[in-house]
């Protein structure tokens, strides 16, 4: 067994049969992660001590007659989640200093699946990005080109996975935030529905959209790591009491009787020929393996992006209202409280996260509110009714999971055309749906001469995870698209 | 109801239009310009709690401005009889039992080992009310 390349599946396989220990998995990734690492800089801080902790545990309790789902599986986690004695920073300089008091529910849940904690990964601060640049810890390269981003938000759990620096990850999704780098990275991203797992320990950025999901480098991955956070928890009220049906191993081989809705407007002759190429052939190979294509319509999906842009910084200015030097963080002293306050805030949080602030404080702010805020929370509702229209004639709808394959570092320096890459994301975290990036034929971008990752969106009604997760295997059986590239090598790292 | 509404939307419906045909493009400079000044960008910042300096209030400014406008392009869709969506999920007022349950709750000590400022078992902030309050 390969303890760096092999599945989650595979590796709880022969840990749970005593074939290998999971102690021997986290020597040997331990032994791995830092010279890998070394170019990709996935990780904000390694954990081997915990992690040799944790591979003793699932040891003594395989021995005991346990079986683990997740037994030796090594996992990473995106630093805006709790783990109890580690540093947590969310990739701002507001928090620094801060070592989480608690453990995540999501992350206390893969754990006590056996997994094993490899690290904290890198993200755009406060997960309020999509490239991985707005980090104030430095950047994280494409495990495919180091000249290129690896997507945001969830950068470092994207990049880790896809870089063999850890079986498989959490990310958090608020508005395409593990869909987008999945599809930058050569990995399955999967957000499942908002309330199917507990967002206690997930440092909140706007909290009706946030949903904690899994990154792995096979379908079946992804639904084992499912399975195992999904479900109701008493510490986050937002989570939803209903009854989980385990989406691993449910997996189809076709997509016979599937009706697979293709967005008019989400048209491909937006994009460049490459990726446009990519998407008409994963359609074709959806056709192929038996699935019904129909033509379905989001007249309201262009209103996606102004909506978000309006709920996710008003939730963000609230939520981050709780960063002001006096529970935890950093302080700047001031005069008074106030000065306190402005100073604390000013020096902790960077550019984005300012920027995010001001415009959700702008929109929130007296004579304001109704224009923008409750106009955007109406926008939603229809957003949402027209997604509930177009399921009534398809069961799963496909689209771009990002408009281009992975760009250059500083490629897009104007905000709004930052704000561009979650065009195809964002209508449907505004729904809530489920919604997964899986690999599809890589392609050579505009301003690039090989080939790099592209991912597939699959986007399906409320709750039907266990549906979504089987499409997406289908598809990935029958294509194998994320076996066509290797990582690139470490030695080549120019940084 | 802002001044210069029906220029911005006209601007703003152009830009839709053009994202939609030609995707997303790197030039904005037409939205920059209606970016105007109609945002008071430092009164935003004291509701906001945030010390801006010149320089950010120098970009972050038109920043803000283009950025409303584009989010202007909501005023031409219908919401006249639909509800507000707050979270899309069924849940509605979960509420628990109001009992102390210590083994949830952190201690005195862990809630207050990541303040800045500690003393006698409570934060310590700076003086709130000035001589004059």
């Amino acid at each position: 067994m390969d303890p760096i390349r092999d599945t989650a599946r595979a590796i709880a396989r022969e840990v749970n049969a005593r074939a290998v220990s999971a102690a021997d998995v986290a020597n040997a990734m331990i032994a791995h992660v830092e010279r890998a690492d070394a170019g990709v800089a996935a990780f904000l801080q390694l954990t081997p001590d915990l992690m040799l902790e944790h591979a003793r545990r699932a040891d003594a309790r395989i021995a005991a007659g346990e079986r683990l789902p997740l037994a030796g599986v090594p996992v990473a986690i995106k630093d805006n989640m709790c783990l109890e004695g580690t540093r947590t920073t969310a990739g701002s300089k507001i928090l620094e200093s801060f070592t989480a008091p608690y453990t995540a529910t999501a992350v206390a849940r893969l754990l006590e699946a056996g997994a094993l904690p490899v690290g904290k990964t890198n993200l755009d601060e406060f997960a309020m990005g999509s490239s991985g640049e707005n980090s104030a810890f430095g950047l994280t390269r494409n495990p495919y080109d180091l000249e290129r981003v690896p997507g945001g938000s969830s950068a470092g759990s994207a990049a880790a996975v896809g870089g063999f620096q850890a079986t498989i990850s959490l990310g958090s999704d608020t508005g395409g935030s593990i869909r987008e780098p999945a599809a930058f990275c050569n990995v399955v991203g999967f957000k499942p529905t908002y309330g199917r797992v507990s967002r206690y320990g997930l440092i909140a950025f706007a909290s009706s959209l946030d949903q904690i999901g899994p990154f792995a480098r096979t379908v079946d991955d992804a639904a084992l790591v499912y399975d195992a956070i999904a479900g109701k928890d008493p510490m986050d009220a937002t989570s939803v009491d209903l009854a989980v049906e385990p989406a691993a191993g449910a997996t189809r081989e076709d997509l016979r009787g599937v009706r697979v809705g293709l967005v008019k407007e989400f048209a491909l002759d937006k994009l460049d020929a490459a990726s446009r190429a990519s998407y008409e052939a994963a359609y074709a190979d959806l056709e192929r393996l038996g699935a019904q294509l129909v033509d379905v319509e989001l007249p309201t999906a262009d209103y996606g992006l102004a909506t978000y842009y309006l709920i996710a910084p008003a939730e963000c200015s609230s939520n981050l209202a709780r960063f002001d030097g006096v529970r935890y963080g950093l302080r700047v002293e001031g005069a008074d409280v106030g000065e306190m306050y402005e100073r604390t805030r000013a020096a902790g949080f960077g550019p984005e996260v300012k920027r995010r602030i001001l415009i959700g404080t702008y929109a929130l702010s007296s004579g304001y509110y109704d224009a923008y805020y409750v106009k955007a929370q109406k926008a939603r509702t229809r957003i949402a009714a027209d997604f509930a229209r177009a399921f009534e004639r398809c069961d799963v709808i496909v689209s771009p999971a990002a408009s281009s394959p992975a760009f250059r570092f500083n490629a897009k320096s104007d905000p709004v055309t930052m704000y561009l890459m979650d065009y195809y994301t964002i209508p449907g975290s505004l729904a809530g749906l489920p919604s997964l990036s899986v690999p599809c034929a890589p392609a050579i971008p505009e301003d690039g001469d090989r080939p790099m990752p592209m991912g597939l969106q699959m986007t399906s009604p409320l709750f039907t995870e266990r549906a979504l997760l089987g499409y997406a295997h289908a598809f990935e059986a029958a294509t194998q698209y994320a076996k066509r590239l290797t990582p690139a090598k470490v030695e080549n790292a120019s940084a | 109801m802002p001044v210069h509404y029906g220029e911005r939307l006209r601007v703003t419906y152009s830009w839709w239009r053009d994202f939609r045909a030609n995707g997303p493009r790197d030039e904005f400079r037409e939205c920059e310009r209606m970016s105007t000044d109609r945002i008071d960008i430092r009164h935003v910042a004291r509701l906001a709690r945030l010390a801006l300096t010149d320089d950010e209030i120098r970009t972050f400014g038109p920043q803000l401005g283009s950025l409303m406008t584009h989010v202007d392009a909501l005023r031409e869709l219908d919401t006249e009889s639909v509800a507000a969506t707050a979270q899309v999920v069924p849940s509605r007022n979960v509420q628990r039992e109001d009992t102390v349950k210590p083994e949830i709750m952190l201690s005195r000590e862990a809630a207050l080992r990541n303040a800045p400022q500690a003393q006698g078992g409570f934060f310590r902030v700076p003086r709130i009310l000035s001589e004059d309050g």
